[in-house]
């Protein structure tokens, strides 16, 4: 889908809730994944997803194209509901049951939710070096896990993550390099380098 | 030198290297939730938030439309020219001939008009002021035909300049300033009629034939602008009571006696010699 594409797609969507569910469909998955990288919990990553979306869709009528991916802007509202919950900790996210209780609205579903998020979880457990370094990720400030994640776990080039975060390349670049420099010696401290660590 | 040290900080050392490598090379958790999207998805194309949308737009802009129009409307037309009228008063209290006019005839601002980026003020007499050297007893809606007796002051339109903030020019209102409606021929037999039976007026006019009958109506001296063709004029206030002059030239003098036609009675008499 190219950007005149996805343009059109997202003005439809502001009145069509089929085609806002296009969007949904394809950009579900790169968010829930990217805070479950962020925050490296599958029930915070389900919850943040959900006010994520809720929020998109909330200011999806105040969305003014700028040449910039729709998914960039998803990416954004997902920033700053992270890093709303790790500086307000006792604010805790919308959690889809609440969202499902307030709308009094429970869709049947093939799947079984709780087997899955056991699933879910067992599975994250497989990605030892990857919870590792995430810990020490988290240890950071948040502008320099927000280019750490988006540049090493979401493969993002410094043009998009300068889109992602309404930032200069230049700042992007430099909050990159400050950013990997702290967690070098954050990681140099606790000796994650030895080779028994990964 | 400093830049050198810059320089030297910005370079990826070894470690640092090493540590862009690793997590490059991380394996990354790829896990899906069918249920959580499809629950998702559900309940965010059946929120109500996602209903109402439109409604909720419009529900907040139409009010603030409308309050917005009204406040656009009554700051044009209400709030707009108060303040040029304010303006108008402002810069006639400030002149000096016009505070002369006031205080010399005891004149009152009765009405003030914008029209065309001028302010039109009325002052206005509380007694009709007699221009000429005669001394007559007066009352507030006393007149005289236009040839026929002295002429009375009753008031004064002053055009002011808004922009200049300067009074433009100072009117003097006399009564043949006021429009008036003529009578008709019963009213005028009527009021001849009305003094006819005066016992008093019967003594005062002596019967004769080269006594010769004047009837003219009474112009209301009660003043009011009025818009009148795109420009602003002065009309008199509708009277409560129909009155009219019946002026009796006899062969040295002549008298004039004020009528009531709607009460049928002759009011006053004024001698002239």
């Amino acid at each position: 889908m190219d950007l005149s594409e996805e343009k059109k797609i997202v003005e439809r969507a502001k009145n069509d809730p089929k085609v806002f569910g296009l969007l949904y469909d394809k950009y579900y998955q790169p968010i829930f994944g990217y805070i479950l990288r962020r925050t490296a919990s599958i029930e915070l990553a389900k919850d943040i997803t959900s006010e994520t979306f809720l929020k998109a869709l909330k200011k999806l009528w105040q969305f003014r194209w700028q040449n910039v991916p729709f998914s960039a802007w998803l990416y954004r509202i997902a920033n700053n509901e992270i890093a709303n919950y790790f500086r307000k900790n006792k604010k805790h996210p919308i959690s889809l049951d609440e969202l499902l209780e307030k709308r009094g609205f429970e869709p049947a579903t093939s799947c079984n939710p709780e087997k899955e998020f056991l699933k879910a979880q067992e599975e994250l457990k497989k990605y030892q070096d990857f919870l590792k370094i995430q810990e020490k990720i988290a240890k950071l400030p948040i502008k320099y896990q927000e280019v750490i994640a988006l540049r090493f776990f979401e493969k993002k080039k410094i043009k998009e993550i300068a889109q992602i975060l309404g930032k200069k390349e230049g700042t992007v670049k430099s909050l990159l390099w400050r950013g990997l420099e702290k967690l070098r010696e954050i990681v140099k401290e606790c000796n994650f380098f030895q080779k028994d660590a990964f | 030198m400093r830049f050198k040290i810059k320089k030297t900080q910005n370079k990826i050392t070894m470690a640092q290297k090493d540590l862009i490598k690793k997590l490059e090379n991380i394996a990354l958790p790829e896990i899906e939730l069918q249920s959580h999207k499809l629950q998702l998805k559900s309940a965010l194309l059946n929120s109500e938030c996602f209903k109402k949308r439109t409604p909720v737009i419009w529900g907040k802009l139409v009010p603030l439309g409308l309050a917005l129009s009204f406040a656009i409307v009554f700051a044009v037309f209400v709030i707009n020219p108060k303040l040029m009228e304010a303006k108008a008063m402002e810069i006639i209290k400030k002149d000096s001939q016009v505070q002369r006019f006031i205080k010399e005839n005891g004149a009152v601002i009765k009405e003030v008009k914008i029209k065309g980026g001028k302010g039109y003020v009325l002052l206005s007499l509380s007694e009709p002021k007699v221009l000429q050297k005669e001394k007559i007893s007066t009352s507030s809606e006393m007149a005289f035909g236009e040839k026929v007796g002295p002429q009375f002051l009753v008031g004064s339109i002053v055009k002011v300049n808004l922009r200049a903030k300067k009074v433009e020019s100072i009117k003097n209102l006399t009564e043949n300033d006021v429009p008036f409606v003529p009578l008709t021929k019963e009213e005028k037999a009527k009021a001849i009629e009305i003094i006819k039976k005066e016992p008093e007026i019967k003594e005062m006019v002596p019967p004769s034939d080269k006594t010769k009958i004047i009837v003219k109506p009474i112009p209301s001296l009660k003043l009011r602008l009025q818009e009148d063709d795109g420009k602003i004029k002065v009309s008199p206030e509708p009277a409560k009571e129909k009155r009219a002059n019946v002026i009796l030239k006899l062969e040295d003098k002549q008298r004039a006696i004020m009528v009531n036609l709607t009460q049928e009675k002759a009011e006053k008499v004024i001698e002239e010699k």
